[in-house]
């Protein structure tokens, strides 16, 4: 009996549209027989990520509900309930970061969709020289974000910087503008260093998505009459519209902790325009040295992503059995 | 056979004398800048290590990055660990010593006042107890560029010069691409801005250091002089906004787009290895009413986890004892204890250095109340960067920030 | 296989347009890159002039390379990081497959809510999760060892390896390891040899991504690690931002050196990640 590979561009296989739902009933009986052998396969992960990882969250939750200055050791550590969290809420400070924090990873999120999945569909065209092209987009994602960060900073310097030199040299400005000095421009400076950085990573995804769009559905599309645009709306859209939930859901994610790529960019200033809700944790715990706010606003920010991520999980879902 | 006992005999002795000096080894953070294997700092604790055979010196450099020191010891030593003896900033020294993280050197030391600097060791004073010794220490002066006072027409800069001096120079030398004045715009100014109060016969804090001063009449002065300056688009770059470091002022002025900076010794070096195609040197600060320049410099802490206390302090005992001046001169230096303008041979040859020598007489640190870097930060950095950024007016944003730090101080 | 019909006949006889248009989408995006390496092959001098100019002006520079090779300690640096990122990149490969033949193959109990779980660890800002992380590790003994980095990455990687493979294990149909079983393999012996092959291009794309993972970290290997023989090469670049300046031209060239190994890796591995990719993004 020949072996179909899973990757034949030609066939869907009826697991895989359907993998969050039951397997049929024969499998189903006979899977659930010798189910501790599958609690046993996934027990080192989840050992590990329950050791390792949830230990200090349980920490840092409970710290939260107590005051912990620091530099006040005078004031020990007495449990104070929601105290920091009704600090926090109201600090003028923290609604700034919220408002950072969703138009810094709001953008970052629409920017890289959009431009990952058109260059997704560019790549996916045949041209010469589409192996390297391929290559040449992954190297923002394979730079170490030290790295990255650092180059763009230098790229945006006032005085020596590339940008401001070619600007000038085209007109487009007089004198070097102070890019991440000027807190009208420091938001957008460093947002695009992010899409630069993030873009690739969603391409990727997005990329392996249309391989596996099946040709029939375009081939029976033209057979009707429809033209590209429309067979790129109501065909592939809708087919790989699971997968741009998984890239969206984790690029939120990983855009909205982002810690390096505004530190050493700006340190969350100047005066706070760039200072997200990771940045203000930062802050807090070693500058100001409140562990307890620190923490808090570690929490807060938990919550608000945990709701994203099963706002996006449900939508996911969904997506799955409508294709 | 004669061999054969003599030998037994000999590891009987070494065994014995082994366990007998029970050797306690001792981590020992440095700046990875002040690190090399050639380093003087390694031969500093090779010598140590010949006079105290029992103690074994293990010298880890440790990166500085943009605060990696200061949140990598505080993490380790919450968590119990840490070094032994380390080096600090001086702007740390308070902190540490407030969350109880640096030992009290009480017990070691009756009056460290007539060793060192009355400067720095105020730094290593937290509610009159001494937390650790002063190291090395710099002050603040002005590097200006001579060729371009001369082509001006101008005096140079040198000691008594005021405030109008430096005003008239700064708004005579910009011009021609060139600009007066350079400053770390990117953090409002506020470190350069110090002295400039302290000249007034103004200050930071009152006297007991519980209530805001910089918004009394005389340190006001000083802002809206200050703040004039660098906010006049002739006299300072665009792009001092962002500038954070001494490299970015460095590169400005070797490269002729300021004619003056104010920096410490370790200026020096920055910008003579960029080379400048011009002569420059160095002067005091400006005065007003008198003379002032700020503090700045690092000190040796005992870790208080330390399982090896008296070794620690026999450490840095050393290391801030007579052999500092030797050792400073290995990094051209100033070290923090007295004598160090006699003794120090760069303060001889450079006559760059004997200017920041000299102002070291009337250097002042930064308050060294732990609380006082969030009031650094939080209030006096914003009203700056606002007034600098967003053309807020001078009087409104030092009346907020001194509502600011009543808010910080009442905490 | 074109896969838009009327513009493929277009595309077919004027493949020029895709390929001036991509030429010029990643011309834009390798400009950094290109930024990094020219200016690691400036001598210090060249590296502040108004206007700014692009090539070195006296030939190629590569003292900067040398000495961050050598006096830089990047050698050591290279080791260590090779070190932790692929034992950290074989623990999580190793341990993500398990865990995705179990999700995959198995009927857990709220298996959709442990997925979910396992992305938690994700949502919490990882500087805060340094101070507890230091005190286990330091309670564990293992501070200033690699070890510590290596169960740090494998950690920080789980989540996504474990969706990953959970999803591409799923889309491999369950009746060819039944119809091994048949033929009487065991179930060990059947994940072994039919599901695993299968499953390569899927394993290979967890392999890249836990190794760039473990490969970029800094925040933890600097926390963790004292001893400047033990350093990675993140650390290792940190070096050049000192207290007072920053030598840029030996930043940069410390970045190519560190960036470089990962392309090389990625070009070779490039394939399996595209195709790895597939199943398990849209079916996963």
């Amino acid at each position: 009996m020949s072996r179909p590979s899973p990757h034949s561009k030609g066939a869907v296989a009826p697991e895989g549209a359907t993998a969050l739902h039951a397997p049929p009933a024969r499998a189903r009986r006979r899977i659930r027989a010798d189910a501790w052998m599958g609690y046993v396969l996934i027990a080192p992960a989840l050992l590990m990520l329950l050791a390792v990882i949830g230990y200090p969250l349980v920490k840092a939750f409970s710290m939260s509900l107590h005051k912990n200055i620091l530099i006040r050791p005078d004031l020990g550590q007495p449990f104070v309930g929601l105290e920091n969290y009704r600090n926090v809420l109201q600090a003028d400070y923290f609604s700034n970061a919220v408002f950072n924090t969703l138009i810094w990873t709001g953008t970052n999120l629409v920017a890289q969709l959009v431009l990952g999945l058109a260059i997704a569909l560019l790549l996916n065209l045949d041209f010469p020289g589409r192996a390297l092209a391929r290559g040449v987009m992954l190297v923002p994602w394979i730079t170490p974000s030290v790295v990255a960060v650092l180059t763009w900073k230098w790229m945006y310097d006032a005085q020596f910087g590339i940008f401001n030199d070619l600007l000038v040299r085209f007109g487009v400005i007089e004198r070097g503008v102070a890019w991440l000095g000027n807190t009208g421009t420091a938001m957008t400076a460093i947002i695009i260093e992010s899409i630069w950085k993030g873009t690739p990573f969603v391409f990727v995804m997005l990329l392996a998505a249309l391989q596996a769009v099946p040709g029939e559905l375009y081939d029976s599309a033209k057979v009707d009459g429809a033209n590209s645009f429309q067979r790129l709306r109501f065909i592939t859209l809708p087919v790989i519209r699971p997968t741009m939930l998984i890239a969206a859901t984790l690029t939120t994610i990983f855009t909205f902790n982002n810690f390096n790529a505004i530190w050493l960019m700006t340190e969350g200033g100047p005066l706070r325009a760039t200072e997200t809700l990771t940045i203000l944790v930062y802050k807090r715990a070693f500058q100001a040295f409140d562990m307890g706010e620190a923490t808090t606003v570690g929490v807060i920010t938990f919550v608000m992503l945990l709701l994203f991520v099963i706002v996006f999980g449900r939508q996911y879902v969904r997506s799955q059995m409508e294709s | 056979m004669n061999l054969f006992r003599n030998s037994i005999l000999a590891s009987l002795i070494a065994l014995a004398v082994g366990t007998a000096f029970a050797q306690a080894e001792l981590d020992v953070w440095v700046y990875e800048s002040v690190w090399a294997a050639d380093a003087p700092i390694v031969a500093a604790a090779e010598t140590f290590m010949a006079e105290n055979p029992d103690i074994v010196i293990n010298l880890v450099p440790t990166q500085y990055g943009s605060s990696s020191y200061q949140d990598k010891f505080l993490i380790a030593a919450q968590a119990g660990g840490g070094p032994d003896a380390l080096m600090v900033d001086i702007a740390w020294s308070p902190q540490f010593a407030a969350i109880g993280l640096t030992m009290p050197l009480d017990e070691y030391v009756d009056d460290a006042s007539g060793s060192f600097f009355a400067g720095p060791l105020e730094t290593v004073t937290y509610e009159g107890s001494l937390y650790g010794l002063p190291f090395y220490t710099n002050a603040l002066g002005m590097f200006y560029n001579r060729t371009a006072f001369e082509e001006a027409g101008l005096p140079l800069p040198e000691e008594g010069w005021t405030w109008e001096d430096f005003r008239v120079a700064v708004d005579t030398l910009s011009k021609d691409g060139m600009y007066g004045f350079g400053f770390q715009g990117g953090w409002g100014g506020t470190f350069e801005f110090y002295p400039w109060v302290w000249q007034t016969g103004g200050d930071f804090l009152t006297a007991d250091d519980m209530q805001p001063a910089f918004n009394d009449e005389d340190a006001l002065e000083a802002a809206r002089f200050y703040l004039d300056i660098v906010t006049n688009p002739d006299y300072v770059p665009e792009a001092a906004k962002t500038w954070k470091g001494w490299s970015e002022l460095g590169a400005a002025f070797a490269n002729e787009v300021i004619a003056m900076y104010e920096v410490g010794d370790w200026g020096i070096g920055i910008v003579d290895g960029m080379e400048p195609g011009f002569e420059w040197g160095v002067a005091p600060l400006p005065m007003n009413e008198q003379k002032a320049s700020l503090v700045g410099g690092a000190n040796w802490v005992v870790n208080a986890n330390t399982d090896h206390a008296d070794a620690a302090y026999r450490w840095i005992e050393y290391v801030t004892g007579p052999a500092v001046f030797e050792l400073m001169d290995g990094y051209n230096r100033l070290a923090a204890r007295r004598g160090a303008a006699e003794s120090q041979a760069i303060v001889q040859d450079d006559p760059r250095m004997q200017v920041f020598v000299a102002s070291l007489d009337y250097a002042r640190p930064r308050p060294t109340i732990p609380l006082w870097t969030s009031i650094d930060y939080d209030c006096l950095q914003p009203a700056f960067l606002e007034v600098i950024l967003q053309d807020a007016e001078i009087d409104a944003a030092m009346a907020e920030a001194e509502l600011c730090a009543l808010g910080i101080l009442g905490r | 296989m074109d896969r838009f019909a009327g513009t493929a006949r277009f595309v077919r006889t004027h493949k020029l347009v895709p390929m001036a248009v991509a030429f010029v989408v990643c011309f834009i995006f390798a400009i950094p890159f290109l930024w990094m390496i020219l200016t690691s092959i400036k001598p210090t001098s060249e590296l502040f002039s108004t206007p700014v100019r692009f090539f070195p002006e006296q030939g190629v520079y590569w003292r900067s390379y040398v000495e961050v090779w050598n006096s830089g300690n990047f050698d050591r640096y290279f080791f260590n990081s090779v070190l932790v990122a692929s034992v950290a990149t074989f623990g999580s490969v190793a341990i993500s497959i398990l865990a995705g033949i179990g999700f995959a193959r198995y009927k857990l109990i709220g298996s959709n809510t442990l997925l979910l779980g396992v992305l938690l660890s994700q949502l919490f800002p990882l500087v805060l999760l340094v101070p507890p992380f230091y005190t286990t590790m330091r309670d564990m003994g293992i501070l200033d060892t690699h070890l510590s980095l290596i169960i740090a990455y494998v950690s920080f990687a789980l989540p996504f390896s474990i969706w990953m493979l959970t999803g591409y294990f799923r889309s491999i149909p369950v009746e060819l390891e039944e119809s091994a079983m048949i033929d009487g393999t065991s179930r060990l012996g059947a994940y072994v040899r039919i599901t695993l092959p299968l499953a390569g291009p899927g394993i290979a794309a967890t392999l890249i991504y836990c190794f760039i993972l473990a490969w970029n970290e800094f925040l933890f290997a600097t926390t963790f690690i004292s001893s400047p023989e033990l350093r990675t090469l993140p650390i290792g670049l940190q070096a050049f931002i000192g207290q007072y300046q920053t030598d840029w031209n030996l930043l940069m060239a410390g970045a190519v050196v560190t960036t470089l190994p990962v392309v090389v890796l990625f070009v070779f591995l490039q394939r399996y990640l595209v195709a790895g990719l597939t199943a398990g993004a849209v079916k996963g």
